[in-house]
């Protein structure tokens, strides 16, 4: 009967074959023999398995096998292929080139054959030297994570192999040193967890496998995912003040008054993103305000909820009325999405023009309550909504030629303006709620400031020389804007109680401030000259050329906007330092005329980068037929890795005994005598003599003595018995005595058979 | 196994670093190597779960605590794959197997068994299981184990043990004192006699009418029967665990037989009450009334609805009772209203003796021995000989 033992081994001995085989490239140039290179290999494995076994009935079944395969190969080749594929082998065998062109099948059959046979003999090796299996699983190990490294491509068959077979020397290794209780070798019960083993072959055979470094895209997405959902829920929270508002801070407040100090506190509150690079910086408007009493802006009056979106279209209808095939030199429609992050508001934050908002996918026209865009509920972290609005070219002079142009609404303009309201799903204004709309700027925004001298004589020197009213708002602008911008101008004094001792102490005394210092100015005196001008919070956002940009609490300002009859609301921007900001431009398709505001940025165009040129096809270089090896080579590199791996095979041998001997001599007396035991009965198994399984030692002993030469006492084998069953421990004369017999028994088995003798003597 | 899975932890993530950097198929191979070594394991393991089997067999399901009953058990693999890893769990809160190795892992190949022919001995007097309370499954490279309660736990139904006190301490001068007493008086004089019957106390041997009649004659009492000990268990269950009540209630039965089987060797009538679902009484005069006391004993049942005032109003109230010389009370924990009881039977000239079966190292400063009180602490583990 085959032991489980034997069958582990040969299933190692297979899984080694087949790791040479395919990392050998053994590949048969003809697809249609390929299916003998693993025939072939199971053929001489199971020839030499036989002959391991069977001994002399081994060598029958070798011929038998032979033969077969002679015939065979006659009933498929035929006679004459069949005589050249076999003189062929032999030729090869000697070293000596084939005769016929065709040599693949034969070149294909012999290396086989060779790789098996030494796969085999490597195999057997290893059983013998447990260190040296130990060494040949860090070897393959090694060259496996070398061929990874080097990116080599190794065969997908020998690469499962390799790693089936090195989760069988792994697993052999643990069971032999975990403390269990058996009764077997490691060896046997391996055989027995060989069907998992082949499972585990099976697997990775199939799974599936790439080129190319694994795309860990989904992992990036859902830790984001994670991110943004905990980012979420922890900024919901009921904490804090409801508007994110922190009193003498750089930050969006509801709170428009003239502090004295501010200090910068950076936050990044929202990110904006837009399809494609935006032409100008942004202006969000958040809140609105109509009445300053000389510290603080108050809105005290709240305009009708569709007015922002009639700003929006009146500009619109300006720009296609007077320049109908350049309007988008002066308008620039585009969207944009904004995010909150760390902020927690009900403010919705859109520039001016904005058309519509889509908030969970809904497009929604903006609607104000008292004046200002906001959600129902207070919003935070996540809050995302898109914007389509119309960007201004403000940078341009041009643009405000138009301004000059743009006229008060006639009744076709108002019939109109109203036909476009409805377009968007608001209800027709009437003329009249129009006109009623135009009262209502006028009347809030449009309130007579009345100036202190000095402040008088300051606006007409500004304004001296300027005919049209955006010449005079240019000109007070630019004007502001040489003022000293200072974060800490102080806090206002007692003596400020109006609009009036507000601009006397701030164009005559002070003459600095920060940016609300300066928007308050200018719409005051705006209002002065007789224009409608309003006072703004929001943010100004450096985002020309653009796609994607952060907003942070520190990009907080206050800007003047003015109302220009028949177009709508412009910002203004009066704060040193902020004028290329506010007015930055792109260029205009229509030839603009000179510089009419010194502030106004120098065009530059905003066009999308062309795209890279493709790089030229390279024709791949022709592919060349593969040429097998030349066998004689094969055997050539082969007869010299010989001697190696016999010297290697000696030198592993030699350590193993060393080894050996050393442990022998670690081990207890009892143990010691256990191991003599062992080889005392595997000599006298040499000898031919075996216990049989229902024999007592006792009667084996008698039959042995029997059969063996006079001389021999075989007392070792009582003190055995009387151990195993009596618990009778061996003494250290007990151990002396085993040896001295064992010693006997060797020269017995040397005189009787030195082949037996030298096989013994090999296996320790 | 710690180490190896940290190995496998840190092989897997190097596979991840090879997928992500290099991206060869050898790498992805390699992750997948790594990664199929777990339910490789597992499924090893679930099938050996499934397939495995436990046989143990007890001579004999009823046995007395303390005494060793033969107890088979057989580890076997009849399966065609090995079992690399088994480790066999005994239930070992109130029992033990003796020359069980702990701890052993075995390897199973097809066909190998281990069996063992041992006793197991139960701790404490109940009804729970015994013998192979799981089994523990290792896979082959010794990464995971899986735990398999046993589906087919042994039940035994133990009893309280007697141990014969030959020279208690405690009781001695008691039962000097009950002999002297007699606790079978005579209130009417009884001039009838009777033959004599096997198992008579010899006390009663009318030695005139024997040497007239050449036979044995006793005296035939009639008259009131005077009890002169009378014990009382508590019965009451406290904790809900079986590791916290089964230790404690069984020593108190053991100190009951103990202190029962003395008196009732020396002829000591005594008569044992305890609450079950209502007062329950047994009354022994002999040692020929033992086997049927312990019966009774064993039959005793403990429970958390055990009312303590009811059973001691129950005491009291039973006037014959309150004419016993002696009181032994066996409790786990005493009450107020059973030191309440303890003064007025103190008082009514009685001898109380307390036995409290308890680990805990507590003063009862209320119940300190006197004259007429003795109080004796026995834990839970002791040895009866020591503290009786």
């Amino acid at each position: 009967m085959i032991s489980p033992v034997r069958v582990y081994q040969w299933c190692n001995t297979a899984l080694l074959a087949g790791i040479f085989l395919s990392l050998a490239d053994n590949a048969l140039p003809f697809d249609t023999a390929a299916a003998l290179c693993p025939l072939t290999c199971a053929f001489f494995l199971l020839l030499l398995i036989g002959i391991q076994c069977a001994g002399k009935k081994g060598y029958i079944i070798g011929a038998a096998s032979l033969l077969s395969l002679g015939v065979s190969s006659l009933a498929f080749l035929g006679p004459a292929a069949a005589f050249s594929l076999w003189t062929d082998c032999l030729l090869r065998i000697l070293g000596r080139a084939p005769s016929l062109p065709e040599t693949s099948l034969s070149d294909g059959i012999v290396r086989t054959a060779l790789l098996t046979a030494g796969a085999f003999f490597i195999q057997a090796i290893l059983e013998r030297f447990c260190k040296a299996k130990a060494v040949m699983a860090l070897l393959l190990a090694a060259c496996l994570v070398l061929g990874t490294i080097a990116k080599v491509n190794l065969p997908g068959a020998g690469v499962c192999l390799s790693f089936v077979y090195l989760a069988l020397v792994c697993a052999q290794y643990l069971q032999s040193r975990l403390p269990r209780k058996r009764k077997h070798s490691p060896g046997q019960c391996m055989a027995w967890l060989l069907p998992f083993f082949a499972l585990y072959g099976l697997l990775l055979a199939v799974l599936p496998t790439r080129d190319v470094p694994y795309d860990w895209q989904w992992m990036q997405t859902l830790c984001e995912t994670v991110r943004e959902s905990v980012l979420t829920a922890v900024h919901s929270l009921p904490f804090g003040n409801p508007e994110d508002f922190t009193a003498g801070y750089t930050d969006f407040s509801q709170n428009a008054s003239l502090l004295g100090n501010i200090e910068k506190k950076e936050r990044e509150i929202m990110t904006l993103q837009a399809p494609r690079k935006l032409y100008t910086n942004l202006y969000l408007t958040g809140d609105i305000y109509d009445t300053f009493d000389g510290r603080t802006w108050l809105q005290k009056s709240a305009p009708p909820s569709y007015d922002r979106i009639l700003d929006t279209l009146s500009a619109l209808q300006a720009c296609k009325s007077l320049r109908e095939s350049y309007w988008t030199d002066y308008l620039h429609q585009t969207s944009l999405t904004i995010r909150y992050l760390d902020f927690r508001t009900r403010y919705l934050f859109a520039p001016s023009k904005t058309q519509t908002v889509t908030l969970q996918d809904r497009s929604l026209v903006p609607r104000t309550q008292q004046g200002r865009l906001e959600f129902e509920k207070r919003k935070s972290y996540g809050t995302e909504y898109t914007l389509d609005f119309y960007q201004m070219n403000t940078g341009q002079d041009a643009f405000y030629r138009l301004l000059e142009e743009t006229m008060p609404l006639s009744a076709d303009g108002q019939k109109q303006l109203s036909d476009s309201c409805a377009s968007l799903g608001i209800r027709e204004l009437s003329l009249q709620e129009l006109s009623d709309y135009q009262a209502f700027i006028k009347e809030t925004y449009g309130q007579t400031v009345p100036l202190p001298v000095s402040v008088s004589h300051w606006l007409s020197e500004v304004t001296d020389g300027c005919e049209t009213d955006m010449e005079k708002l240019l000109a007070i602008e630019q004007a502001l804007s040489s003022y000293t911008y200072h974060a800490a101008p102080g806090a206002l004094p007692a003596s400020v109680t109006d609009e009036g001792s507000f601009l006397t102490y701030f164009l005559g005394e002070s003459r600095q401030g920060y940016c609300a210092h300066f928007a308050s100015a200018f719409v005051l005196l705006a209002r002065a000259e007789g224009i409608p001008a309003r006072y703004v919070q929001g943010y100004l956002v450096a985002a020309k050329g653009k796609t994607k940009v952060t907003v942070t609490s520190g990009m907080a300002h206050a800007w003047p906007e003015v109302y220009v009859a028949g177009f709508g609301w412009i910002p203004f921007e009066p704060t040193p330092g902020y004028g290329r900001l506010g007015h930055a431009a792109w260029q205009m398709r229509q030839e603009t005329p000179k510089s009419l505001s010194p502030n106004a940025a120098p065009a530059t165009s905003v066009v999308p980068a062309p795209a890279p040129a493709s790089p030229p096809e390279q024709s791949l270089p022709p592919e060349t037929p593969k040429t097998p090896a030349a066998l004689p080579g094969f055997l050539r590199r082969f007869a010299m890795l010989l001697p190696f791996l016999i010297l290697l095979s000696v030198l592993l041998w030699f350590l193993e005994k060393k080894a050996a001997a050393l442990t022998y001599r670690k081990l207890s007396p009892q143990e010691q005598f256990l191991h003599e035991m062992r080889r005392y009965l595997r000599l006298l198994s040499a000898l031919s003599q075996q216990r049989k399984e229902n024999e007592t030692f006792a009667q084996f002993r008698q039959k042995a003595l029997a059969a063996l030469p006079d001389g021999q006492t075989l007392q070792s084998l009582i003190a055995y018995e009387e151990w195993l069953y009596a618990d009778k421990l061996p003494g250290t004369d007990t151990l002396q005595k085993a040896r001295e017999e064992k010693e006997t028994l060797l020269c017995l088995l040397k005189q009787k058979s030195r082949w037996k003798y030298i096989r013994y003597w090999l296996q320790g | 196994m710690r180490i190896r899975r940290f190995i496998l932890a840190g092989l897997w993530v190097s596979s991840l670093a090879a997928i992500s950097f290099f991206g060869t198929p050898a790498s992805y191979r390699f992750f997948w190597a790594v990664t199929l070594i777990g339910p490789l394991s597992f499924f090893y393991l679930l099938t050996v779960v499934l397939r495995f089997k436990i046989y143990q067999q007890l001579e004999n399901r009823s046995c007395v605590s303390g005494q060793p009953v033969p107890y088979f058990f057989v580890l076997e693999n009849e399966d065609r794959f090995a079992f690399t890893g088994i480790r066999v769990k005994m239930f070992s809160s109130f029992s033990y197997v003796a020359d069980m190795p702990e701890g052993t892992e075995y390897q199973l190949l097809p066909g190998d068994r281990f069996v063992w022919r041992t006793n197991l001995i139960c701790k404490y007097r109940g009804e729970y299981e015994v013998g192979v309370r799981e089994i523990v499954a290792t896979d082959f490279f010794g990464l995971f184990s899986l735990h398999y309660k046993n589906p087919g736990a042994v039940k035994a139904l133990v009893s309280p043990r007697y141990i014969r006190l030959r020279n208690p301490k405690t009781l001695r001068d008691l039962a000097d004192y009950l002999l002297r007493e007699s606790p079978v008086c005579d209130t009417v004089p009884a001039p009838d006699v009777r033959d004599y019957s096997p198992g008579d106390d010899i006390r009663l041997l009318h030695w005139r009418a024997s040497a007239k009649a050449q036979k044995p004659i006793v005296r035939n009492r009639t008259g009131e029967e005077k009890h002169g000990l009378s014990i009382f268990l508590d019965t009451r269950r406290f904790g809900r665990k079986p590791q916290e009540f089964l230790p404690a209630e069984n020593k108190m039965l053991e100190v009951l037989l103990a202190v029962g089987g003395f008196f009732a060797e020396r002829g000591i009538g005594f008569l044992t009450r305890c609450m079950q679902t209502e007062m329950t009484e047994f009354y022994v005069r002999s040692a020929r009334d033992f086997e049927p006391f312990y019966q009774y004993c064993s039959d005793i049942r403990f429970g958390e609805e055990r009312d303590l005032s009811k059973a001691l109003a129950q005491l009291e109230d039973r006037r014959a009772g309150m004419d016993c010389g002696i009181f032994l009370f066996i409790l786990h924990k005493p009450e107020n209203e059973f030191l309440a009881l303890t003064e007025r039977l103190i008082r009514a000239g009685s001898c109380v003796v307390v036995y409290l079966v308890t680990d805990q190292q507590t003063d009862f400063p209320n119940l300190s021995p006197n004259g007429r009180r003795r109080i004796v602490t026995v834990p839970t583990e002791a040895q009866l000989e020591e503290f009786l």
